[in-house]
């Protein structure tokens, strides 16, 4: 190969801090990892990856595991549970969230008719009929994959709409607190 | 509480939410978005300003990247599609770690042209966490584009290096 020159795509190193990539490996692990693992996969040094995953322990947002002889790290995955649902009480207005659930059902009910199934587990058994061609179980294979994430994003829509009232009640004392406080 | 026992989902969509905003800080990235919705996340989504994303004069001003990384069940790795698309000339260059073509293993790149895959070759397994391997394909991109053959107005990928 020839040294090629210095253009191409910029690199996360050049847009993120190290304690940022840090932060998103960690965050997004779907294993408890090592130090180790987390420095290498965040390309960052050793010792920042050690002090920057410490303060996110303190944080409470990952968790530390003791495996014998070794210190691995995993997000805290309650935590991650009640953020996603924060984040869409915080980022859609009531209706918004109703009419995705909406959009769902809409979905899926367009599945359960072409494919004759009610559910995505009976979509994989179908998989395994001899008749169905490659290119078929690709596309349905796809089609399981989003109708997975669409139950699972319709449940975490449910906690959002049912926590609703209680977190804009919380919010507004909040802000009448404030209000209070600083008049 | 039975709804942890899908935590993956949880960190798909933060996982999902970091190519968001890894995208957001990048040079030659706009109207970067969720699809079908920010509610929904299944695919992040960035119009691209080729020359400035690529940092190179390239045959095409705007291009689109579609990013969609998933965990299917059983397989202990992530599936991800990072796709280059132009709309002008109706051609697609993508990552693929999936299980549609076991024969060349567990990730390819692919070439499709006027919705029809005109080449696949197989791209090294990088055991890497997702975003490192998101950062890896993007910077691998520039050697992939570079890779493609026109010849009367078909293009081919002849061959993909990175096969280990």
């Amino acid at each position: 190969m020839t040294e090629s020159p210095r253009e191409g795509v910029t690199s996360w190193t050049e847009t993120m801090s190290a304690r940022e990539r840090i932060r998103s490996v960690a965050e997004t692990l779907r294993e408890p990892r090592s130090t180790n693992w987390i420095s290498d996969q965040a390309d960052a040094a050793w010792s920042t990856t050690s002090n920057e995953l410490n303060e996110l322990v303190e944080q409470g947002r990952l968790r530390r595991i003791e495996a014998g002889d070794t210190t691995l790290y995993q997000p805290d995955y309650t935590r991650l549970l009640f953020e996603e649902i924060r984040t869409l009480i915080e980022e859609n207005a009531r209706e918004e969230l109703q009419s995705e659930l909406a959009a769902i059902a809409e979905e899926i009910e367009g599945w359960q008719d072409t494919y004759n199934v009610e559910t995505w587990e009976e979509l994989e058994q179908s998989l395994a009929d001899g008749e169905v061609s490659s290119a078929e179980i690709r596309e349905r294979r796809e089609i399981i994959a989003f109708w997975r994430a669409n139950e699972e994003d319709r449940q975490l829509i449910k906690h959002a709409l049912e926590l609703y009232s209680d977190v804009e009640t919380t919010r507004k004392q909040m802000t009448d607190a404030a209000d209070r406080a600083t008049s | 509480m039975i709804f942890l026992a899908n935590r993956d989902r949880y960190t798909q969509r933060t996982l999902l939410r970091e190519v968001h905003s890894r995208l957001s800080k990048h040079a030659g990235c706009e109207n970067v978005r969720y699809r079908p919705s920010r509610r929904r996340p299944r695919f992040v989504i960035a119009d691209i300003d080729t020359a400035t994303f690529l940092n190179h004069s390239y045959d095409i001003e705007t291009a689109r990247l579609e990013i969609r990384f998933w965990y299917p069940i059983g397989v202990d790795h992530e599936y991800y599609r990072i796709n280059w698309i132009e709309p002008t000339r109706n051609l697609m260059l993508g990552f693929h770690q999936d299980a549609d073509h076991p024969e060349l293993g567990p990730c390819h790149i692919q070439l499709n042209h006027e919705d029809t895959a005109v080449d696949r070759h197989t791209a090294a397994f990088l055991d890497a966490h997702p975003l490192a391997a998101l950062d890896q394909r993007l910077q691998q991109l520039p050697t992939a584009l570079e890779a493609i053959r026109w010849q009367d107005g078909q293009p081919s990928l002849s061959e993909w290096p990175d096969a280990e």
